[in-house]
């Protein structure tokens, strides 16, 4: 992956350089890949004015091969690599990229909001921040959590953030009371609540052939566009079952997990997800911050890397940046955040308001 | 707030559905009225669709559960009790936005200044047929629009034999080819309710303040009168909405004669006349250079409702956040209705919450080489010279100045390729001593003749000018047009 940020580079110069990375990494070349599966969204106002990015890859990486554009909101790379997880091909390059930060933050805003339902949400001035913000309070008088449960989350990520060097934040220190203090987005979600814009590619290569890491399940599941039309709106349907398929694949529960790549563009997305997933029962979730539970010295530790929080949201990019960090913590290729149980790993992916999620699982064959 | 459900198998839908897909069964249309707030959050982070902040949005829930999210300006808390107030005064504006179902925003919008038509009225509709455009171009009503009007009335208990359609289009153009085209004819076709081309119609002259009017007998004629404007921008007058919609009731030479100077206090002398309630179609709008197909779709999905044509189109103007323009200061000054804001009643959606910057228009011109100036043209000449310019899309011509119409300050026009288009023009440029380039007789000019002579004149450099043969080429070309057909 490149280093998530603000950096002005052409959407050209980060999917190369993901390309390289991934091919270098699975010591493979690029005549060997069968067909390619990317994520990007078509944005109107980064200045790139670049529809078919699929053919733009052609062009690229000069390969004519099968090249298949999965748009997704921000589970785009996530799904483009369960889709190529079911695609009969020997070697498949799976890559996601997005120049979202190139223009005002209104602009960006409104880049993102138009993931949202058109006339219920949008029209309205549901931005995701507000749609998670109304979550959040669902499930606060629901189930007792407060807003200093998601301060933890938030300053946990950025601990962990803070020794990522892909990660938007790296060096940069934040303490909890400067995400108590920072100002209202949506309230109550303050502004270290909501993770940061970032642009960023991610890649990643599979292959029928043996490797030291396999993808032992995988799981999708889609549901309605709007949060109001579903049943509960702080228990996301589309996790739950998009677990449920990648558990009963790999044979595994939620207690074979070892440590967690979570979709925390919103803090009280990874609470509500810790339940979710099945590590803790409903309302439980809590409980896991508090007691340490997903830091990285407990017993499950929830986004290494520093999740979107810390690590920046590339929209496009951010489900294979998941994949990537497990992997280097597989291989033990990570510095200050190596972890000591590596064997199995999920990655949870989320488009939308929990509008569609894939779960991955992987495991590291050897010992 | 509509939901649709199935039948059957109890399915529920927030889009509109035909059938379900399940049990291939009949669906229910079933509406709701939110009732309780169960969530709220304040937004400080503007976007081009929600440009003042802070803003909150609310979920409110209804007696069966379903969820909305409402925007508003006001502060509430989870738990209060919802209910949306009533007009409380007369001249009250609904500010209404559309969802997926046009009927239900179209009988919130009159409900809310609690407008309902008595089943013996006779009443005549309004809308925007300026021109022949497709819907979705937002230059003519919505033709969904004024079949949800139609059905309000008829639901009213209105007989469909008492309602009336009418409009004239602008001068030069079918009425009826443009009724067909804009889908309006179809509709009026759907509920048995008569079409009116009311160029066709009788004409009797009103005096209203220092003027006269040839006003259309079918305007007259009517117990109500429902105008249904499209919200739209407009380069000469800011924009065209309620009072602009009256601008065709008179016949042409009563448009000939309001054009030019003090055009816009006789539109607001004119509506003074006429006393009527007004839908505004903004479920498309129009942004940018309108009111043509020139103009852009601005997609806000509002609608507005007003006894009052001041106060409705200052809140389309204060929601374009636009300056207020002049016709409707006037139109104030002498009495027709309320342009304060600070004094206009709104129920509904908060103005705040609707404010979406509009783009200013700067011209109708399609070619940047073409400048228009518009001396308060009447619609007839306006449009010719528009729908002319449009042909020089394609042609590289030299840059020059057409003039039409004649409230213009002469000592602001270019010295160098200046056109004058149309009588009014002409007539000006003569009084002012001012020779343009080439003059463009007719009122309006005839087109095919126009577009042989201002071709000449515009993609030639310098001060080319039309000399007797031209004037003879031009009207063989038009004539051998008309026999081909």
């Amino acid at each position: 992956m490149t280093n998530f940020g603000l950096e002005n580079r052409s959407t050209q110069d980060m999917a190369q350089d993901a390309v390289f990375q991934a091919l270098n990494d699975a010591d493979i070349d690029l005549s060997k890949i069968d067909a390619c599966v990317s994520s990007c969204m078509d944005l109107c106002n980064n200045g790139e004015r670049q529809r078919h990015s699929a053919s733009m890859l052609s062009s690229l990486l000069k390969k004519q091969i099968p090249i298949i554009r999965i748009p997704a909101g921000c589970a785009g790379s996530g799904h483009a690599l369960w889709h190529a997880l079911n695609l009969e091909y020997n070697n498949i390059l799976v890559l996601g990229f997005e120049k979202l930060v190139a223009n005002t933050t209104s602009q960006v805003t409104d880049e993102i909001i138009m993931g949202g339902e058109r006339i219920y949400e949008q029209s309205e001035g549901l931005t995701f921040p507000a749609q998670n913000a109304l979550v959040a309070q669902d499930y606060m008088s629901k189930y007792s959590a407060t807003m200093n449960d998601l301060a933890l989350i938030s300053s946990k990520n950025h601990e962990n953030g803070e020794h990522n060097e892909k990660a938007r934040f790296y060096k940069k220190k934040i303490t909890i009371e400067q995400i108590e203090q920072s100002p209202i987005i949506a309230s109550p979600l303050r502004l270290f609540d909501c993770c940061t814009n970032a642009n960023g590619a991610a890649a990643c290569i599979i292959s029928k052939d043996k490797s030291d890491i396999k993808i032992a399940g995988s799981g999708l599941f889609t549901d309605f566009l709007s949060p109001v039309e579903r049943e509960d709106m702080s228990t996301w349907t589309s996790t739950i079952e998009a677990a449920k398929q990648a558990y009963r694949k790999a044979n595994l529960t939620a207690q074979d997990i070892d440590f967690v790549e979570i979709h925390d563009a919103f803090t009280p997305i990874e609470l509500i997800s810790y339940e979710d997933l099945g590590f803790c029962k409903k309302g439980e979730g809590k409980n896991l911050i508090r007691d340490g539970t997903t830091k990285l010295d407990g017993s499950l530790p929830v986004n290494p890397c520093g999740g979107l929080k810390a690590k920046g949201h590339p929209l496009s990019a951010t489900g294979l940046a998941q994949i990537y960090e497990i992997i280097n913590q597989m291989r033990r290729e990570v510095n200050d955040r190596q972890l000591s149980k590596t064997k199995t790993a999920l990655a949870q992916n989320i488009g939308g308001a929990g509008s569609t999620v894939s779960v991955h699982i992987l495991r590291r064959t050897g010992g | 707030m509509i939901r649709w459900k199935c039948d059957t198998c109890n399915k529920v839908w927030i889009y509109p559905i035909k059938k379900c897909f399940y049990c291939k069964d009949k669906i229910t249309r079933i509406e709701s009225k939110p009732k309780k707030v169960i969530g709220i959050t304040k937004v400080v982070v503007p976007s081009p669709l929600h440009p003042i902040v802070p803003y909150n949005v609310m979920l409110l829930e209804d007696e069966f559960g379903n969820r909305l999210p409402r925007k508003t300006m006001k502060k509430f808390n989870v738990g209060d009790d919802f209910e949306e107030p009533v007009a409380q005064t007369a001249d009250a504006v609904s500010i209404v936005k559309v969802k997926y179902d046009v009927y239900d925003a179209v009988k919130n919008a009159f409900e809310l200044i609690n407008y309902a038509p008595g089943p013996d009225d006779k009443i005549l509709l309004k809308p925007n047929i300026e021109s022949a455009a497709y819907p979705y171009q937002s230059v003519t009503t919505n033709p969904k629009v004024l079949d949800a009007v139609i059905r309000f009335l008829i639901l009213h208990k209105v007989d469909n034999k008492n309602i009336t359609v009418a409009e004239q289009s602008i001068f030069g153009i079918d009425t009826t080819k443009a009724a067909a085209k804009s889908g309006i004819l179809k509709v009026c076709k759907k509920h048995e309710v008569s079409f009116v081309d009311l160029s066709k119609s009788e004409f009797q002259e009103v005096s209203s303040g220092d003027y006269k009017f040839n006003l259309s007998k079918e305007i007259l004629s009517n117990d109500q009168i429902i105008n249904l404007p499209v919200i739209k921008t407009h380069p000469t007058y800011g924009i065209s909405a309620a009072l602009m919609n009256m601008a065709r009731i008179v016949d042409v030479d009563t448009q000939k004669q309001m054009s030019g100077f003090d055009f816009e206090k006789k539109i607001a002398y004119l509506n003074k006349q006429i006393k009527y309630l007004t839908l505004s179609d903004g479920t498309i709008g129009m942004n940018y250079n309108g009111p043509f197909v020139t103009g852009e779709p601005a997609f806000l999905n509002i609608l507005f409702a007003s006894q009052d044509p001041v106060a409705i189109d200052t809140v389309f103007s204060e929601m374009a956040m636009f300056d207020l323009p002049d016709h409707i200061k006037i139109a104030n000054d002498i009495g027709l209705g309320e342009s304060d804001i600070k004094n206009i009643e709104i129920v509904g959606y908060e103005l705040d919450a609707v404010k979406v910057e509009l783009k200013v228009p700067t011209t109708v011109s399609p070619n940047r080489n073409l400048e228009i100036i518009d001396g308060n043209s009447w619609s007839g000449e306006y449009f010719a010279l528009y729908s002319l310019m449009g042909k020089f899309n394609n042609i590289a011509v030299k840059k020059a100045t057409v003039l039409v119409g004649d409230n213009i300050n002469a000592e602001n026009l270019p010295k160098e390729r200046l056109i004058a288009y149309g009588d009014s023009a002409i007539s000006k440029l003569e009084e002012s001593g001012i020779t343009p380039m080439a003059s463009i007789k007719g009122s309006p000019p005839e087109p095919v003749e126009s577009y042989v002579l201002l071709k000449k004149l515009l993609t030639n450099e310098g001060e080319a000018s039309i000399n007797i043969l031209d004037q003879a080429k031009s009207k063989i070309v038009s004539k051998l047009n008309k026999i081909g057909g």
